[in-house]
């Protein structure tokens, strides 16, 4: 049987509406508005710069003359250059984790929490990944060192951003602290905005809203710094050529 | 407590969260829903995975086209393969005037051609640059363009040559999977014989598909999703046990 990217978007549509109604109630309206705006935003930013530098892409049924055998058989909704589905795929699973991790270590520190919330998406995502590629729903072109057909660095990366993002939501919007050296860059950045000073846990909570979006660009600029020091890591280690369409 | 009394009252952070606040019940059953949801998306993609065994075996059966569905002799293109703005040609409507070619006289010397049934595999990936005939069982490049299907819909009946498709060179330094109108960056890495030749990896999807008797992939998926589902159910019965404790 051939998994059509189609089957992927369905399902992914379909647990979407559980997983908002779920997380809305767990965490409360505004927090889940919040978590999914943060986390779209997030994953967005990520996979569309893979996308750009070469490392991944999702337009395998748009290259090959394959997709016009079915209906609809690519990817339906884009963002930009990267499905909507995939977004959603990986809010899913940094909202379960961070849940499922809170619920597991309630008691220990947020550092173990977000390793903790990173460890169960990996695991996700050594499930997901092996079935997306052999059925093409997104394909891998980077040289770089590859498990079953899966690079490395899309591991690590999934746990890492996972581990980054949940950290960020926790220390922002859950239990507001702040970074001593996060700070004095806040007080002329994001607080300068809503003129305000005060420590994250006086501020309300549109002004932390914007705080933990600041904090998200801080974060993603830190895990590119981190992810690409890891790709070229592994390309210079790699010996695996290119995917090429006609293979 | 009157200390907190002045900062619900001073911070409005403080406020905001008490309203946002979900009641403790109802957080649970919200925390329960995402953990049951992920277990039964976990639970479709493990299915989804088992159903993939055999694409995962052999990974280029999904780069290959689908058989045609038109019975054998039928050489009319599919509708759907034409470009718009492009009409169909009628293939098996001759001019009147024109009598029909018959099919089983043929010249003595000249071998019969085989019917699809009997025509020999071609390689699926065939070298840039080269020609491939373009007969019905073959399947058409990835990268052909349309224009390469519609000279075949117009070949004319009784052509003795052999129609061919040209196949456009392909420059495999560039990066060929990207998005239509980016600019992916080339690669300066030397030419590698393709994936799965020389990975270093620990093993790559075909083989693991085809390792322990055709079952490696399924054992695999297997695996992972039991240890994630002990991970979700240590999370779940936490939420139960913490709704029995109070």
């Amino acid at each position: 049987m051939k998994g059509n990217a189609i089957v992927f978007e369905i399902l992914v549509a379909a647990f979407f509406v559980v997983f908002y109604i779920g997380g809305a109630r767990a965490m409360g309206r505004l927090r889940h508005l919040t978590f999914l705006a943060g986390a779209i935003l997030f994953s967005l930013a990520i996979e569309t710069t893979a996308v750009l530098a070469g490392l991944d892409n999702f337009y395998w049924y748009a290259t090959n003359s394959y997709f016009k055998h079915y209906p609809l058989g690519g990817y339906v909704i884009w963002l930009g250059v990267v499905p909507l589905s995939v977004i959603l795929l990986w809010y899913m699973v940094a909202m379960t984790s961070y849940v499922g991790a809170l619920h597991i270590l309630p008691s220990r520190s947020a550092w173990a929490r977000a390793a903790l919330a990173g460890g169960i998406a990996t695991l996700f995502y050594l499930l997901i990944e092996p079935i997306a590629v052999a059925n093409r729903w997104w394909v891998f072109n980077a040289k770089s060192f590859y498990l079953i057909d899966v690079p490395l660095f899309a591991v690590l990366g999934v746990f890492l951003s996972v581990f980054v993002f949940t950290l960020v939501f926790h220390w922002t919007i859950t239990e507001p602290r702040d970074n001593k050296s996060l700070k004095k860059l806040e007080d002329r950045t994001v607080k300068r905005v809503f003129k305000s000073k005060k420590l994250a846990k006086n501020l309300s909570f549109h002004q932390l809203r914007a705080v933990f979006f600041f904090r998200l660009v801080v974060a993603f600029v830190a895990y590119g710094a981190v992810m690409s020091a890891i790709v070229v890591a592994l390309w210079a280690v790699a010996n695996r050529g290119q995917i090429k369409p006609t293979w | 407590m009157a200390n907190k009394r002045i900062e619900l009252e001073q911070y409005k952070y403080y406020i905001d969260l008490l309203v946002e606040d979900p009641a403790r019940k109802k957080a649970r059953r919200g925390v329960a829903t995402l953990l049951i949801a992920a277990m039964v998306m976990s639970l479709a993609f493990f299915v989804l995975g088992f159903l993939s065994n055999d694409t995962a075996g052999s990974l280029t059966d999904i780069m290959q086209k689908p058989p045609a569905k038109a019975p054998a002799g039928d050489t009319q293109v599919p509708q759907q393969q034409l470009p718009e703005g492009i009409p169909q040609i009628p293939q098996q409507q001759l001019p009147e005037g024109i009598p029909p070619i018959p099919q089983q006289q043929l010249p003595e010397g000249i071998p019969p051609i085989p019917s699809e049934t009997e025509q020999p595999q071609v390689p699926v990936s065939p070298s840039p640059g080269s020609r491939l005939p373009a007969t019905d069982a073959i399947a058409m490049p990835f990268d052909a363009p349309d224009g390469a299907l519609l000279a075949r819909a117009q070949a004319a009946p009784g052509q003795e040559t052999t129609p061919t498709v040209d196949i456009p060179a392909v420059d495999e330094s560039a990066p060929d999977s990207t998005a239509p109108g980016s600019s992916a960056p080339t690669s300066s890495a030397p030419k590698k014989t393709g994936p799965g030749t020389t990975t270093r990896g620990a093993a790559s999807l075909s083989k693991l598909a085809t390792s322990a008797g055709g079952r490696g992939f399924e054992i695999y998926l297997l695996a992972v999703f039991f240890v994630l589902m002990i991970a979700l159910y240590v999370a779940l019965r936490r939420v139960r046990l913490e709704a029995k404790a109070k």
